[in-house]
């Protein structure tokens, strides 16, 4: 009996372990199960086109979608410029909800692109809150 | 000799507004900044209700959930739960749950 008892704890132990392991389910965030697509959107400028040709948004929409997409970039402008009344996590929280306005005015009607925006959700922000990255994207627009 | 001092009085004045509201607006975004993120925040949440089909004429006030989830309260008392799933989309429900 003396003998199987480290051999018992060991078998006990991994049991534990793998009860833990199971029981607790990983973390599903905001689009971190988008499904894969062919064709990735990387940047803003790939998505405002993008939105422009879809013709999951009526024309008038997409004038207040652009203008919505101006005031965030020129938020962010300022911020990237040290002049912003805004701090980097409310300009993160208003970037976010334009995404999600543009979302749900596409999902029902445009699929491909509503999983192209859920897979370039996150990255998008990178670009924009990078200072380098930022202004190459305000450089190639500019030009 | 009068009609200077009207002048020098007047020139005063304005000189003093002017500086009365230049400093006014000087300290005006430390105070303003707060409230027009949340307004902004309040016109997008009713802009995806509204997208959404559901009923309410204006967002009054929110709370925070956790990361893209929020529930806002409309004008007429109406609660709703608006998030983001794992796949990217987003819903609008009927909150019924307490403050």
């Amino acid at each position: 009996m003396h003998r199987l008892l480290p051999a018992l704890l060991v078998v006990f132990l991994a049991s534990l372990l793998t009860s833990f392991s199971t029981a607790v389910p990983a973390a599903a965030g905001p689009y971190s199960a988008c499904p894969s697509v062919a064709e990735e959107i990387v940047d803003l400028e790939m998505l405002t086109a993008a939105l422009r040709e879809t013709k999951a948004i009526g024309k008038i929409t997409k004038i207040r979608l652009g203008s919505d997409i101006k005031k965030v970039l020129s938020r962010l402008e300022s911020w990237h410029d040290n002049k912003s009344k805004f701090t980097l996590d409310q300009l993160e929280e208003q970037y976010n909800l334009l995404l999600m306005k543009i979302a749900i005015l596409i999902h029902d009607d445009d699929l491909f692109l509503h999983q192209q925006l859920c897979n370039a959700w996150a990255g998008i922000w990178l670009d924009l809150k990078d200072p380098d990255r930022f202004r190459q994207m305000r450089s190639r627009k500019g030009a | 000799m009068k009609i200077a001092s009207v002048y020098i009085t007047c020139i005063a004045v304005l000189v003093f507004v002017q500086a009365c509201s230049r400093s006014s607006d000087e300290q005006a975004p430390m105070v303003s900044a707060e409230a027009e993120h949340a307004e902004i925040v309040k016109k997008d949440l009713f802009a995806i209700i509204s997208l959404q089909g559901s009923p309410c004429q204006q967002v009054v006030s929110y709370d925070i959930q956790d990361e893209l989830d929020y529930v806002a309260t409309c004008e007429t008392g109406d609660r709703y739960r608006v998030h983001v799933s794992s796949e990217g989309k987003v819903h609008v429900n009927t909150h019924e749950g307490n403050e």
